[in-house]
């Protein structure tokens, strides 16, 4: 079972996306917040294999988050993976530069 | 649209990710070691030259730094990598292997193509190939561990011998120019001092 922690601020999003991984056999931690998610991840990294991470909005702030995440997985063992969603498409260079930092990004339909 | 459809690409690239962790924690990443100077008809002949070791993730190339001794060490490690290897058999194989003893010596250069590897040197070796590999993995954005790529297992004695994880595939070429290259910049350990 792949163990997932999804970092989304949007609750009935987070919601629906971890019932639609765990039809998919994934077991999910839904974090709200970033304090959430970096407090779960400092606990216990290596006990995830993918991180998923909303970037709809944009924001400074969710970059940071990213990076302090990135960070923080860096040196576990196994390393978590990560995976960045958008629900508004922002063009190819918003994929680029997640993929630039070591991540893998998509756009949600 | 459903649920389903909707979170699809979210869900198949954690799939993906998934396929990707598994591949690379059995098998390991995948190298491209290129050979160059051939004589026409033969590969991995004595004679070639290893030119180049190239890291292959994700449709993309990335060459490791590695100076000429460590590409025939990381060449050696690779032509064995389902047997691991004590410092002692490095030396001994790599003396005993023309392809080694005869480096580059179908082109004629300036400088000497051959390298003496001696014992003490090869966990020297080890340490800076695992170097090349952290800064080829960090620029490939690939979360892998060098220690875990290139293996120390212990023995029953205080003696570590070494393994390559991965898959390997060796690249023939006749010249130089023949052969397309990434275009991450190519410095060695041996330009920078």
């Amino acid at each position: 079972m792949t163990r997932i922690l999804l970092l989304d601020s949007n609750q009935t999003h987070a919601r629906d996306l971890a019932l639609a991984l765990k039809r998919h056999r994934c077991s999910v931690t839904i974090c709200a917040s970033r304090r959430d998610a970096i407090i779960e991840l400092k606990r216990n990294s290596a006990g995830f294999d993918v991180v998923i991470l909303d970037l709809s909005a944009n924001r400074p702030e969710d970059w940071a988050t990213f990076d302090q995440i990135q960070k923080l997985t860096w040196m576990s063992v196994p390393t978590p993976m990560i995976v960045c969603f958008s629900t508004i498409y922002r063009g190819p260079k918003m994929n680029l530069e997640v993929e630039r930092r070591g991540a893998r990004f998509v756009y949600e339909r | 649209m459903s649920m389903s459809d909707r979170f699809s690409p979210v869900i198949e690239e954690v799939d993906l990710l998934v396929a990707e962790i598994k591949e690379l924690a059995t098998v390991g990443p995948h190298f491209k070691i290129v050979h160059r100077f051939r004589e026409y008809g033969t590969d991995c002949r004595p004679g070639e030259e290893v030119a180049w070791t190239i890291l292959v993730f994700r449709s993309r190339e990335y060459l490791l730094r590695l100076p000429l001794s460590l590409l025939l060490v990381f060449d050696y490690l690779g032509r064995n990598r389902w047997l691991p290897q004590s410092a002692t058999q490095i030396v001994a194989g790599m003396r005993t292997d023309p392809f080694y003893a005869r480096h580059g010596a179908n082109v004629r250069t300036d400088g000497r193509q051959t390298r003496k590897i001696s014992r003490s040197a090869v966990k020297e070796y080890v340490k800076r190939i695992r170097r090349a590999l952290q800064v080829g993995f960090h620029e490939a954005g690939l979360k892998l561990d060098p220690y875990a790529v290139l293996v120390s297992e212990p023995t029953e004695s205080n003696e570590i011998r070494y393994r390559l994880k991965a898959t390997i595939e060796w690249i023939h070429v006749d010249c130089a120019r023949s052969v397309s290259l990434p275009t991450t910049a190519f410095e060695t350990p041996d330009d920078r001092s």
